[in-house]
């Protein structure tokens, strides 16, 4: 490639001027403000143009020193000629960079499309490089020549931007460290609490937990859900057996105020007046009737009381004299001590009868076959019978009977002792005594006896006895008038009774008693009869008043009818099945308020249970936020660590590719400084070493010594570092298309023969590939003239002014 | 009524855009600006790596690996021409 024509319609200081150029070396001389460094600008603008996409371009000095002084459309344009015969012509309006365009010269076809870099046609495209790495390699300016003065760095880092990375605007080495930073700051490592990796991880730590947390209380809150649901189907049931059993009470309640209606219509026609009236009040009459025919009933039938009367008994009872209190029947020892007495006396006077004499006599005389046994035998038993008499409740016949024996006895006993009695004398009067002692004995306990009895005066025992038994006799005969009068009186005050209560209820009182008797039985049947009327009537009309209650029938009738409706209603939400299968209990009120005080309890647990729920709802941990947290910090830490992969095969693309570059231009370089490097150093230097990691330059000449380019003189390194990147330049760019160089003042810091000897090598250069140097030395004009065959001098004159 | 049109991303080489073209204020608004600060030019890699430069050995490189995928090979390429831009948006969709 080469520069035909350059045209700056308003670049900088320059306005519609152009610089025709030739192939091989251009030397463009002129003094200062002859516009050499503009000239220079225009040289690149004109083939690069400025990238249109906004960003750290880092033109602005660009921008500020060539931007018109004028204030004309910035404009600048180029002719260029390609080793291939075509001829581009490449405009760049370069304010807004919207009319640029690259044109075929020969066919006219806009060749824009193939040379656009960064939204604007960049005709370096066509040497295999772009606008920042020809500016770096191939526009060699002043200022970076004497940049070398303060570092020597700074040039090497443009070489190696240049070498390395061609169109980039970092070193791999740059970009190498802006990777690492990136990787450092931007992903970090599990051990940098700070840096988004190990903080990725903690969150993706920390949203596991949560979503564990979360995955438990939605846990809990799933089984407090069920528990609500339970509980709301338990209490729904509740609600729904109080409902039913409603309903069966209500059915229930409506059958019987239907049987309830049904019995008051049956029995309202037996009361039309109201409550039936109130029978007679004869249950004092009813009672003087029962009593009189009960004592009618129980009266005496002594027929011989017919014969008497009270007075009459009364009279005879007063008539008789009174003994007073006391034994009614004999006592029966004071029966047998009387008898004993009796006995004794009677065997003490015929021992007496009998005298001494008449005791003798008869010792002798045989004594006549007794009689006197059985008497005895028969006296003896008759006694016992008394006795058992006595003791069988027989007391005065058991008395008579037992004193009788006792007599016989006596009598026999005695008799046979006088018929066997010694007749001596003394026997008689040992008798005697005996015989007296006991009589005297039998005395003592008759007068003893009698006086137990109440026989209080004896006396003689013999009259007391009789007096004894005389009361005794009277006390009966009191008595048995006593009972009579009574039977007597029991008699009259029942026909009397009869009588009067026939009276009291209206019958015949008059008539024969039995007749009366008979006429009070019929009343008291007939009575009987009305009672049991009255009753029934009665009973129905207490059967009618609790079939209506507090209603009339027309009440009972449209409560009832409105009963029926709500059980029917509340029966109809039941099935039949359900309905029969509910019993109502003997107490349904009871069962009814049972069931829905437990329909209570089911709403308040159940309502409790939910504003449990409804509180942990509240403060439930968000899962939906818990898992797409635990998603979006699964994916931050899947993004950093694969973006980490990604940069680190980068990396190693990167470091692979830089050593790769270094290790196959640093040879080339180094062979293009070899093929110049003794001309420029006129022999001080003839041997060259190009470091591929930091394109770092030493020299040796004929000493053998190695040195580092940037620590030779000031000279020296800007001409070591001129021929690398006339190096770079032959080694960059497409090898059928040479780059061409624009110097600027590149020998500002050369001494004459350097300067000659740069501008021969420059010559030589120029044979190969288009050289544009811009200067202000004479040295460089006069070897310019010495060498017109072999340069194209131009001479710029001083701009005028603006204006 | 005034709106901002901020453009954002990669541009293919082959559009030619103009700002003009999409800086005039249509009907309804009053004031139309329009940001471009953030729109760059996509990378052309065929271009790229027929530069006989580290990166057109990196891009070389990167596009004859075999253990890439294409969707990580074009993650690399644009991440790795980034970097050698001077670029730290590193981080490649």
């Amino acid at each position: 490639m080469r520069f035909d024509v350059v045209k700056a319609h308003a670049f900088g200081p320059l306005r519609d001027r152009e610089l025709i150029l030739k192939p091989g070396l251009n030397i463009v001389h002129g003094p200062n403000e002859a516009g050499k460094s503009s000239w220079h600008g225009a040289l690149f603008a004109a083939l690069c143009g400025r990238r249109r996409g906004r960003g750290p371009s880092g033109d602005q000095p660009f921008v500020t020193q060539y931007r018109p002084w004028s204030g004309e459309r910035w404009q600048v344009s180029a002719e260029i000629a390609l080793a291939d015969g075509r001829q581009i012509e490449l405009r760049h309006e370069l304010e807004n960079r919207v009319d640029c365009s690259a044109t075929d010269l020969q066919t006219g076809r806009d060749v824009s499309g193939e040379i656009i870099n960064d939204g604007a046609p960049d005709g370096s495209l066509l040497l295999g490089l772009d606008r920042r790495s020809f500016h770096a390699v191939a526009c060699v300016r002043q200022a970076e020549i004497l940049a070398i003065k303060d570092s020597a760095g700074t040039l090497q880092s443009h070489l190696q931007r240049a070498a390395a990375t061609a169109a980039a605007t970092s070193t791999a080495a740059d970009a190498l460290r802006i990777i690492d930073a990136y990787r450092r700051e931007q992903i970090g490592s599990d051990q940098a609490p700070t840096k988004p990796l190990l903080r990725a991880e903690q969150r993706l730590q920390a949203a596991e937990n949560q979503l564990r947390v979360a995955e438990q209380a939605q846990s809990n809150l799933q089984a407090l859900r069920e528990e609500v649901e339970r509980k709301r189907e338990k209490a729904s049931a509740a609600e729904r057996r109080v409902r039913l059993v409603e309903a069966k009470l209500a059915l229930a309640e409506a059958s019987a105020l239907e049987r309830r209606l049904a019995t008051a219509d049956r029995l309202a026609p037996l009361f039309p007046e109201g409550e039936p009236p109130q029978l007679s009040d004869d249950a004092a009459p009813a009672d003087a009737v029962a009593a009189a025919l009960h004592a009618w009933d129980q009266r005496p039938r002594d027929p011989s009381l017919s014969n008497e009367n009270a007075e009459a008994l009364e009279q005879a009872l007063r008539d008789l004299p009174d003994p007073g209190d006391g034994d009614v029947d004999e006592d029966a020892a004071v029966r047998a001590a009387a008898e004993e007495h009796r006995v004794a006396v009677a065997l003490l006077e015929g021992h007496r009868n009998g005298g001494p004499a008449a005791a003798q006599a008869q010792a002798g005389a045989p004594s006549p076959p007794s009689r006197k046994a059985p008497m005895l035998l028969a006296g003896l038993a008759a006694f016992g019978l008394g006795v058992a008499l006595i003791l069988a409740g027989l007391g005065a016949l058991g008395a008579v009977v037992a004193a009788a024996g006792a007599g016989l006895a006596a009598y026999a006993f005695l008799s046979a002792g006088r018929a066997a009695a010694p007749s001596r004398p003394d026997a008689w009067r040992e008798r005697e005594a005996e015989l007296v002692g006991r009589a005297d004995a039998a005395e003592g306990a008759l007068r003893e006896s009698l006086a137990t009895r109440g026989v209080s005066d004896v006396g003689e025992v013999g009259a007391a006895y009789e007096r004894y038994r005389e009361a005794r006799q009277q006390r009966r005969q009191r008595a048995e008038l006593r009972r009579r009068l009574t039977e007597r009186r029991r008699l009259e005050g029942a026909e009397a009774s009869l009588r009067s209560a026939a009276a009291g209820v209206g019958l015949d009182g008059k008539a024969q008693l039995d007749e009366v008797a008979e006429a009070l039985r019929s009343w008291q049947t007939q009575r009987a009869q009305r009672l049991r009327e009255h009753d029934a009537i009665l009973q129905s009309w207490t059967e009618w008043r609790e079939a209506l209650g507090n209603w009339t029938v027309e009440e009972l009738r449209a409560g009832t009818l409105k009963r029926r409706q709500e059980a029917e209603e509340l029966r109809a939400a039941f099935s039949a099945d359900e309905l029969a299968a509910i019993e109502l209990e003997e107490d349904a009120p009871s069962q009814l308020q049972s069931l829905r005080a437990s329909a209570q309890r089911a709403r308040e647990e159940l309502a409790g249970l939910e504003a449990r729920l409804s509180e942990q709802e509240a403060r439930f941990p968000d899962l939906a936020a818990a898992t797409e947290e635990r998603q979006l910090a699964a994916e931050d830490l899947a993004r950093l660590r694969d973006l980490d992969r990604i940069l680190e095969r980068t990396r190693g693309f990167l470091v692979r590719a830089s050593e790769r570059a270094h290790q196959n231009i640093a040879p080339a370089l180094q062979s293009t400084l070899q093929r110049w490097l003794p001309q420029i150093t006129l022999g001080r230097y003839t041997e060259t070493l190009v470091d591929p990691r930091d394109l770092l330059v030493r020299v040796r000449g004929p000493d053998g010594n190695w040195r580092e380019a940037d620590r030779l003189s000031h000279g020296t390194a800007e001409q070591v570092y001129l021929l690398l990147r006339v190096a770079l330049a032959e080694h960059m760019g497409k090898r059928d298309e040479p780059c061409p160089l624009i110097l600027d003042d590149v020998t500002a810091h050369s001494d004459p023969e350097r300067t000659v000897a740069i501008l021969d090598a420059l010559a030589a250069i120029s044979e190969e590939r288009q050289v544009i140097f811009f200067s202000q030395e004479a040295e460089v004009l006069e070897w310019a003239r010495l060498n017109d065959d072999r340069c194209n001098l131009i001479r710029l004159p001083i701009l005028e002014p603006a204006g | 009524l005034a709106a901002r049109l901020r453009l954002v991303g990669e541009l293919d080489e082959s559009v030619h855009l103009e700002e003009r073209d999409i800086s005039d204020v249509p009907p309804g608004l009053e004031a139309l600006k329009v940001d471009l600060s953030e729109l760059r030019v996509a990378y052309d890699f065929d271009r790229i790596r027929q530069e006989q430069t580290v990166r057109g050995e990196f891009v070389r490189d990167v596009m004859a690996a075999t253990d890439l995928s294409e969707a990580d090979k074009r993650r690399v390429l644009v991440a790795g021409l980034r970097a050698l831009d001077g670029r730290d948006d590193l981080e490649v969709p």
